[in-house]
């Protein structure tokens, strides 16, 4: 049954990630003796055109793929908050310049090869560096991988990077892909692209566009006794409502990432043998987040962004948008990374009246109720509520007179508005928090990128001692004084607030009760369900 | 009398300068939208400087427009459609995959609304100005104004959701392959919502054409006359009016053919059918230029092709009818 | 020609049905003041529950009364305008082409036969992608996808009539073509057209609400299409959201017809004549 108000913030209070993380509780299910077999059907909400999670490091890939394919290692609620996948151990050089992993024996590929560390050594050389998302700026000072022998891969970087972040990256970036398919071809135009091969608990069997992917259990999965599953259907169902009564009808026994809309959840909680899960994805934190250009000169001037600051109701925001599953947003670094995350009190608070008195001071006063200025406002297509925020925002604005007009893109015309074009003055967006700041949180406020580049700082923002701080943490090897840089980048921005977080989101399952073994790690919905089961 | 063959002829002439019509407009078209395949595909995952330059390069949309529109001419002349970046698979696969689909759609769109049409036009026909004409004739021109994709979400909160008396999308069940026989039912129980969504909204042409020609027919001499003779009143009707009627009814399924395939486009998003419709939505929301323009053409074909249909027959059924 | 078009039962329904329409539309700002957007109330309340919402609130707390009320002039906007533009283009489209005949006629009908040859809805769809969803673009969507059906009945006219005496005795007297065309030919060919008007309103008007359930509607503005998408994330638990505009859009298009069949009962009579 689902939960409300108190457990929900005690599930979302863990901390995940680097060692000194606290223990999540674990949600309390009648667990009974596993049952292998069955299929389960779940619903996929969209078909991403390239299957390759090595290549495109997204959750849409990840649903699917990571079934499949496996990374080095996968994150866990429990210890470090690590555990073994592909690699068994992993340590770093002093000099913060290689880092060793030994790597899993007696692991073949769907296709029967051995596989090895040539595997690990040309994924990351091929793959993860050039053409990754995320790899390509996580890998960009590797300049070797040395494999003295098939379980072990010596990674070596020309700059001294941090063990943390590379730990932190793992389950996402480092999905291992076989070279022997790979090697000497055009990687990106590869049939092994959709035609997965990999190491996983399961295969993929066969891809039918716009209806389903079906996957089936793997006999020569490194952990013998797993998975429990005998196959996994992922039906495509875009429609919200289609999902919903799938649930219902027992049709689908997962739907995931907050495929169904929030408002059906009070609803489907009250019906027997369904759950909504709000667990389960504390590893893909999403921030709704107020962009801002700072070429307008009226947005370049501090008080006029605390004011809008200030003109955000954020409790509003979570209750009514989120209908409260989501939590309000104190900084750009989430509030549930206890390591990394610091609440510093110069951080606007909702008072409509000091929004106002600020407007006045910056010199924008409102000549006999008129708007001060006017404003283009964009909000990012992808999520409802980032279009929600968008309607929000226009509101609670013209409360303080400054006049934004909605301009709506879809994806394509959004991303190139913002990060091409910069043809906005505030836009609505939703970073993802990947575990660790360097990822791509400081990315969106680090000075002189170059244009075109998305999800990065395409603000015109610049701040001398902001890119300092994001460059000294990014070369600093010790742990504890990392954490203590990214704190300091937490309080020099929560004056100056570049960008405004709202609220910070992750998602929600709802299943069926026969579905078990759920929600069990920090990123179980991209994770390899080898452990999953369903009950009679 | 104009033979057949050189209609068909001459409206397959016709039908070459319209498609390049189609072909340019779209492709320049399409080229004035902000942002391209490559930020569509982006917006999903992200990327550095490098990584963007990279797949401009690979998709060749860093080439100038004129090249790329040369380009595409030409491989339209060995009809190869281009590559989908969206689906990463040719666009001639992409679009043959869903048009299925959608003709399944329209075929039983347009039977739903002929049959039904005809018959509820007859039964107010055959007494003008009674209680069941005039209801029918408001109920016709109620559903005439309904919205396509109103009237889907009313009827699956009805029927799929209320009464749970059909699926609530997708084109067949998933999960266990059926074959045959089952198949085909199967496919039918998920079409009855979405044609009728689709279909009802002309229904009232056809009752409308029906309902005319049956009033017209007893008011005819020729009716008189044949009763006279003997014969019996409906045979009579029937025959009369299936003549008179035939001709505009070829007429309207010809048009009615044409809006369907737009009107496809949000039944389909309604109930998840995978069809031409939704992946016309799908190539635009990815700016999916090579797609969207194959399933333009394709259209624009089916349309040429239901409109030389539709000339065919009425150069068999009634030459005098056919002007150049 | 009043006359017969109150004599029309179709045509003075319709009136009845339009007319009130169109007032709340002029009249929404002064019956449902402040904006339709505003978030007023608790969300997702049913209609009739709280006086100050006679037809509840959305699931961000936006009145449905004011969104319908202001809906209205936002839909009955777009629709006149592009039926303006689409008859004003399809028209002067059909003149040049039947007047002047020949070559230009013949390209003129390929042009003609290639936009008829896309399907209508997706035509407006890539349109209004391109341009931006703006009211200023979905009414040029419209407008480009409806202009095809106008153009073809003026040419017709004019074809039919360009061979009269009349114009002769025009030409003769020094009258350049052109101005024969639009001038003296042109207003005989109009009643088919004044007819089609209605047709070309109530087509835009679903074309308009279309669009906006996909999303791509002006996003500024509260429209009965978007109202409709927005209630189909609720259908199950608060299908009034998407019901309620819907009903409005059916008697809103049908007022539109029914006064299209009115005016074509009475121009049907003028016709003969001529």
């Amino acid at each position: 049954m689902f939960e409300r108000e108190p457990s929900r913030r005690t599930v979302l209070g863990a901390a995940v990630g680097a060692a000194g993380s606290a223990l999540l509780p674990q949600f309390a299910q009648a667990q009974g003796t596993v049952r292998r077999g069955g299929t389960l059907v779940v619903a996929a909400d969209t078909e991403p055109r390239n299957l390759n999670p090595a290549i495109v490091a997204s959750n849409g890939v990840f649903y699917v793929a990571s079934k499949v394919i496996e990374p080095l290692a996968e994150m866990s609620y429990d210890g470090s908050g690590l555990v073994p996948r592909l690699a068994t151990e992993w340590s770093g050089s002093a000099d913060g310049r290689s880092v060793t992993f030994k790597l899993r024996p007696g692991v073949t590929w769907h296709d029967g090869k051995a596989f090895s560390s040539a595997d690990v050594a040309f994924s990351a050389l091929e793959v993860w560096k050039k053409a990754q998302n995320l790899g390509r700026v996580l890998f960009k000072d590797l300049e070797a991988v040395e494999t003295p022998d098939g379980g072990t891969a010596i990674f070596r970087f020309t700059k001294p990077t941090p063990l943390q972040l590379i730990r932190n990256a793992l389950p996402a970036v480092t999905a291992v892909v076989p070279k022997h398919l790979y090697e000497g071809t055009d990687i990106a135009t590869n049939p092994a692209n959709t035609k997965l091969v990999g190491t996983g608990p399961f295969r993929l069997v066969e891809h039918k566009p716009g209806e389903f992917y079906r996957l089936a259990k793997s006999p020569t999965y490194w952990d013998r006794d797993k998975p429990y599953l005998d196959g996994i259907i992922y039906r495509v169902l875009p429609d919200p409502g289609a999902i919903a009564a799938a649930i219902e009808a027992d049709q689908i026994q997962l739907a995931a990432f907050s495929a169904i809309p929030l408002s059906e959840l009070p609803r489907l909680a009250a019906i027997k043998g369904v759950q909504v899960l709000h667990k389960g994805y504390e590893g893909i934190t999403y921030q709704l987040t107020v962009e801002v250009n700072h070429r307008r000169k009226e947005l370049a001037d501090v008080r006029v962004r605390r004011a809008i600051a200030h003109a955000i109701d954020k409790d509003f925001v979570v209750s009514t948008i989120f209908r409260g599953y989501a939590n309000t947003a104190a900084g750009p670094i989430p509030k549930f990374d206890k390591q990394f995350h610091v609440a510093d009190p110069a951080l606007p608070n909702f008072d409509v009246a000091k929004a106002n008195a600020l407007l006045d001071e910056a010199g924008y006063p409102r000549q006999g109720g008129a708007m001060r200025f006017k404003l283009r406002l964009l909000p990012a297509p992808w999520f409802e509520q980032t279009r929600q925020m968008g309607d929000y925002l226009r509101q609670a604005l013209r409360v303080v007179g400054i006049d934004a007009e909605l301009v709506n893109n879809d994806a394509a015309g959004h991303t190139r508005a913002i990060y091409t074009d910069h043809n906005f003055d505030l836009a609505i967006g939703s970073p993802v928090y990947r575990n660790d700041p360097s990822i791509s949180t400081t990315i969106l406020y680090q000075g002189g990128l170059p244009a075109g580049v998305p999800f990065s700082n395409q603000y015109g923002f610049n701040d001398a001692a902001v890119n300092t701080t994001i460059a000294r943490a990014a070369e600093t090897l010790d742990a504890a004084t990392r954490v203590q840089l990214y704190r300091d980048f937490q309080r020099q921005v929560a004056q100056s607030q570049p960008l405004i977080q709202v609220a910070e989101f992750t998602f929600i399952s709802v299943i069926r009760d026969r579905l078990r073994n759920v929600a069990n790690n920090p990123r179980w919905a991209t994770s390899n369900w080898a452990d999953t089961w369903l009950s009679a | 009398m104009i033979p057949v063959w050189r209609i068909v002829g001459r409206r397959l002439g016709n039908a070459v300068p319209v498609l390049l019509i189609v072909a340019i407009g779209s492709y320049c078209l399409l080229e004035l939208a902000p942002g391209d395949a490559v930020d569509a595909y982006l917006s999903g995952s992200g990327g550095d400087a490098g990584l963007v330059a990279q797949l401009r390069q690979q998709w060749g949309l860093d080439r100038s427009f004129a090249t790329r529109l040369t380009s595409y001419l030409l491989s339209l002349l060995t009809l190869d459609f281009g590559w989908s970046v969206a689906f990463s698979r040719p666009v001639r696969e992409v679009v043959l995959d869903r048009m299925g689909n959608t003709l399944l759609l329209m075929s039983a769109a347009v039977a739903l609304s002929f049959s039904l049409g005809t018959l509820l036009g007859v039964a107010a026909g055959s007494r003008p100005q009674s209680w069941r004409d005039r209801l029918l004739s408001w109920l016709s021109l109620a559903l005439y104004a309904a919205p396509g994709f109103w009237l889907g979400l009313m009827m699956i909160v009805a029927f799929a959701v209320k009464l749970s008396w059909f699926p609530l999308g997708g084109i067949a069940t998933i999960g266990e392959p059926r074959a045959g026989l089952e198949h085909v039912l199967d496919v039918a129980w998920h079409l009855v919502l979405p044609a009728s969504a689709l279909g009802l909204v002309y229904l009232a042409l056809y009752l409308r054409l029906m309902r005319a020609g049956m009033v017209e027919a007893w008011r005819s001499d020729y009716v008189r006359t044949a009763r006279a003779k003997g014969l019996t009143r409906q045979r009579i009707v029937w025959r009369h009016v299936a003549r008179n009627a035939l001709l505009p009814v070829i007429t309207m399924l010809g048009l009615q053919a044409a809006a369907m395939l737009g009107g496809s486009v949000v039944v389909e998003s309604v109930f998840a059918i995978p069809g031409l419709g939704r992946l016309a939505f799908e190539a635009v929301t990815q700016r999916d230029v090579p797609l969207l323009l194959g399933i333009v053409l394709a259209g624009t074909v089916l349309v040429i092709v239901i409109n030389l249909l539709v000339d065919m027959a009425y150069a068999k059924l009634d030459p005098r009818v056919l002007v150049s | 020609m009043w006359r017969r078009f109150v004599s029309s039962r179709e045509g003075m329904v319709g009136l009845c049905l339009l007319l009130p329409i169109i007032l709340a539309a002029l009249l929404a700002p002064l019956l449902s003041p402040g904006d339709p957007q505003a978030m007023v109330g608790p969300a997702l309340l049913k209609p009739f529950a709280d006086a100050a919402f006679p037809l509840g609130t959305d699931r961000l707390g936006r009145s449905v009364l004011a969104a319908l009320l202001h809906g209205a002039s936002a839909s009955l906007i777009v629709a006149a305008a592009a039926a303006t533009g689409a008859l004003g283009l399809g028209t002067v489209i059909g003149t040049v082409a039947g007047f002047a005949g020949g070559r230009t006629d013949e390209a003129l009908m390929r042009l003609t036969e290639a936009f008829q040859a896309v399907p209508g809805f997706i035509l407006a769809l890539a349109l209004v992608s391109v341009l931006g969803p703006s009211l200023g673009s979905v009414v040029l969507a419209i407008t480009l996808s409806s202009w095809t059906g106008p153009a073809r009945v003026v040419r017709a006219e004019i074809l039919s009539l360009r061979g009269r005496d009349f114009v002769d005795a025009y030409r003769v007297l020094g009258m350049r073509p052109m101005q024969i065309a639009f001038r003296q030919v042109l207003p005989n060919a109009l009643p088919p057209v004044i007819t089609l008007a209605a047709v070309v309103v109530a087509a835009a008007i679903l074309v308009e609400a279309a669009l906006s359930f996909l999303g791509l509607g002006d996003p500024n503005r509260i429209t009965w299409g978007r109202m409709i998408a927005e209630g189909r994330a609720v259908l199950r638990t608060a299908p009034f959201l998407s019901a309620i505009p819907g009903i409005a859009i059916i008697v809103t298009v049908l007022a539109v017809n029914l006064v299209g069949e009115g005016i074509n009962e009475a121009l049907a009579g003028k016709r003969v004549a001529a």
